[in-house]
């Protein structure tokens, strides 16, 4: 069963206490939470979020297009190594 | 030979009865196996590419005299290799991952904070993991406000250190 339209999105107090107080100051720090299961705001984006993955905060960009998901599907917690070799994959500073 | 192979893909199964094989792609461009030439093992063994198409994220391949599924049971999780010269072209600003593990980082005012260990792949930006000289570890967004530069050929990388709230 999905979660009641009245209550509104599910989010952490403490993450939108900080996102809140940020928004106000403009300031832009690296907010740490422990809380997978926050929904992302449109107020969130342009922020930089430290989610938990269980061993350490990974520091998540948030864009417009993760409106609506939860902050945990962008902080894996299993990490595949692969087996050594080098392999064709690229990465690049998101603008 | 291995050490100068990149990996684009692993062999998986067969696919039907007339020699194609199954590959899961290694590489951020499926869609390379449909231009190339050939492939190499291990080894150093040349394996011909006939045709490849991209099929639910897997790759459909036929090589030259791989005619039946039987033959594939011997090559089951072997992984296939380029040269770096047959490495697809990226556009500026972006690099291979292995090749930028052991960039030295530093900080603006020029600090040497340690070398970059590792690029954890989130589904938002990229995450630089740095080896702090004192053994920990710092995460750094791939982001153009923490990353301020990227100097392949002095092999140095310039970052602004995230301040945590």
């Amino acid at each position: 069963m999905s979660r009641s339209v009245k209550k509104g999105p599910y989010v952490h107090a403490s993450v939108m206490k900080k996102i809140s107080a940020m928004n106000v100051k403009n300031e832009k720090k690296v907010v740490k939470t422990w809380s997978r299961s926050s929904t992302i705001l449109p107020s969130f984006v342009g922020h930089t979020i430290a989610v938990h993955d269980g061993r350490k905060h990974v520091p998540v960009y948030i864009t417009e297009d993760m409106v609506g998901h939860k902050l945990g599907e962008f902080a894996p917690t299993r990490t595949f190594r692969g087996h050594g070799s080098k392999a064709e994959r690229a990465t690049g500073v998101k603008k | 030979m291995k050490d100068n192979l990149i990996a684009v893909a692993r062999i998986s199964s067969a696919h039907g009865v007339r020699g194609e094989v199954k590959l899961l792609p290694l590489t951020d461009f499926p869609h390379r196996f449909e231009s190339t030439k050939y492939l190499l093992l291990a080894d150093g063994t040349k394996l011909v590419l006939e045709s490849a198409r991209v099929h639910k994220g897997m790759v459909l391949a036929k090589f030259q005299g791989f005619d039946t599924p039987e033959v594939w049971l011997d090559y089951r999780q072997k992984e296939l290799y380029v040269t770096e010269e047959d490495l697809m072209p990226l556009p500026a600003g972006q690099y291979y991952i292995y090749q930028m593990i052991g960039l030295a980082v530093f900080d603006e005012q020029g600090t040497l904070l340690g070398e970059l260990s590792d690029v954890l792949q989130t589904g938002s930006n990229d995450v630089y993991a740095v080896k702090l000289t004192d053994g920990e570890e710092l995460l750094i967004p791939a982001i153009e406000r923490f990353v301020k530069q990227i100097d392949m050929a002095a092999r140095k990388m310039i970052v602004v250190v995230p301040e945590y709230w």
